[in-house]
């Protein structure tokens, strides 16, 4: 009876941390969307190190983010509650695309409850980081698909202060750290404006697909036969990746956590080159031809998960 | 070898080098221009951190290593040549120690090594190292990387919904260096 109690007592325990570090979490989700901040931080990928600048400001009309390089040639970000605007002077070229509608309040209660079975969330304690006093919170994969996270949180305002991303084996693959952050700073139009106009840049710019004859909104002509447990289908649309290309389906597959994207798209000729897999920090991208379809599976996830998706696509039923 | 002698730039933009090794530092550092990339980045490891980048880096920064090193050797090896330098160009010198270690670390893991210097920036090692906001027009970007940028912009729309970290996912976008390895 005794060690009934105690495993109990230890069982609710571990909830109870469990709850206690998704609360963190949630809040954090939260304070990122929610805080007026402006920071510069380093991120660390590939054994390099870059330096960049983020503000963010929420205001009536939605929120307003500017992400910029400090470090090389001056690429930026640009988000609203429309657009995404990507900015690189290296090729000259602008990229505009639809932004999604972010939710008012952050879905990760549920997400997360999802997520804990395929995941271990842990409270690991208190630290300091970027002279603030941070609490430090572990999320460790259960198997080889997925990637770990350790979040450093800032105590009052539940600001992201630095997160590491590792491999399934606990291996660092990416590092973000802020070295200045003003949180509720006094944000100036001028500094969500981007620094480059653009000019004798060429521009692309994505669009959705709407009225299709081609197939009903709502339901895929393809399907994954091979998912890692967890992962479940969360939205589909069409989608015209190029100004000249054939409409693309795009399925979104997430495991409460990660997000992975699978594109399938027509083509008229062989085009072998995004085919293979791409690496860039955490996110991993695998392409290849099917019957005439490219097929490309974009998510931050192991190189393994994103090749056995895209090598388990097929013509749904 | 290799190690020790990172330890040892680390501690000079720390200010925390002692004398009797500065002298022997800079005479190395004035025979090896890996060793003054490597200053370089160090310094900018530091700044970085402690958020002391300004908007611009004269893109000759490294050469006027070059040119302080030859100034101050002369003179008995004294650092104030090189530490004059360190702190113009990008703010104040503050510990690179920290910033040098988080590097450390992840390349090690990644790459199994600790030998090797650790590259805390993509620029060039020579030739007057473009480190920032460069008025230098970098190197094109292969054009794989731009056919996979409308799929990474696509996809981080997604994954800023459902994911934790806010506009994070497009810091992949905005890095340097970003061009992928292909494995087929």
């Amino acid at each position: 009876m005794r060690l009934l109690a105690t495993f109990l007592l230890v069982a609710a325990g571990h909830a109870s941390a469990q709850d206690s570090a998704r609360q963190w979490l949630d809040e954090m989700s939260s304070a990122l969307q929610t805080l007026d901040y402006d920071g510069t931080f380093v991120y660390l990928h590939d054994g390099k190190l870059d330096a960049m600048r983020i503000i963010h400001q929420v205001s009536d009309g939605g929120q307003r983010e500017r992400l910029v390089s400090l470090t090389g040639s001056a690429r930026e970000v640009l988000r609203d509650d429309k657009a995404v605007t990507c900015i690189k002077p290296d090729n000259k070229s602008v990229m505009i695309g639809k932004s999604r509608p972010r939710p008012p309040f952050p879905v990760l209660p549920r997400d997360l409850g999802k997520a804990s079975h395929y995941y271990s969330i842990e409270d690991v304690g208190d630290d300091r980081m970027a002279g603030y006093n941070a609490r430090v919170i572990a999320i460790s994969p259960k198997d080889e698909f997925r990637y770990g996270y350790r979040f450093w949180i800032e105590q009052n305002t539940r600001m992201l202060l630095k997160y590491d991303l590792s491999d399934p084996h606990g291996m660092p693959i990416e590092q973000v750290m802020f070295t200045r952050l003003g949180i509720g700073a006094d944000i100036p139009q001028s500094a969500l404006q981007p620094s480059l106009t653009g000019d004798g840049y060429t521009w692309h710019r994505q669009e959705d697909v709407r009225n299709s004859a081609v197939m009903s909104p709502g339901k895929p002509g393809w399907q994954v036969r091979e998912l890692p447990a967890g992962f479940t289908l969360t939205d589909f649309q069409l989608k015209r990746m190029r100004e000249d290309g054939e409409a693309a389906e795009h399925m979104v597959f997430s495991d409460g956590l990660a997000t992975v994207s699978v594109y399938v798209e027509k083509r008229t000729h062989q085009d072998d080159s995004l085919n293979g897999l791409s690496s860039m920090g955490a996110m991993n991208a695998y392409g290849l031809m099917l019957d005439g379809y490219h097929v490309m599976v974009v998510g931050e996830v192991p190189p393994a998960t994103v090749r056995m998706i895209a090598h388990s696509l097929e013509r749904a039923g | 070898m290799k190690d020790k002698l990172h330890e040892q730039l680390s501690a000079l933009v720390d200010d925390e080098l002692a004398e009797h090794e500065q002298a022997l530092l800079l005479k190395q550092l004035a025979a090896d221009t890996a060793l003054q990339a490597q200053l370089s980045r160090y310094q900018l490891a530091s700044d970085a951190l402690h958020n002391h980048l300004p908007q611009r880096i004269d893109p000759a920064f490294h050469t006027r290593i070059q040119a302080a090193l030859g100034d101050t050797l002369p003179q008995g090896g004294g650092r104030s040549g090189i530490r004059a330098l360190l702190k113009p160009a990008a703010g104040v010198a503050v510990a690179a120690s920290v910033a040098v270690v988080a590097v450390l670390s992840l390349q090690s893991v990644r790459d199994g090594n600790l030998d090797g210097a650790p590259l805390l920036a993509s620029a060039p090692d020579a030739g007057g190292g473009t480190y920032l906001r460069a008025d230098i027009p970098p190197p094109a970007p292969a054009p794989l990387a731009q056919g996979l940028d409308v799929y990474l912009v696509n996809h981080n729309e997604y994954a800023v919904n459902r994911g934790m970290q806010g506009m994070l996912p497009y810091v992949r976008l905005v890095g340097q260096d970003m061009s992928p390895v292909v494995r087929k």
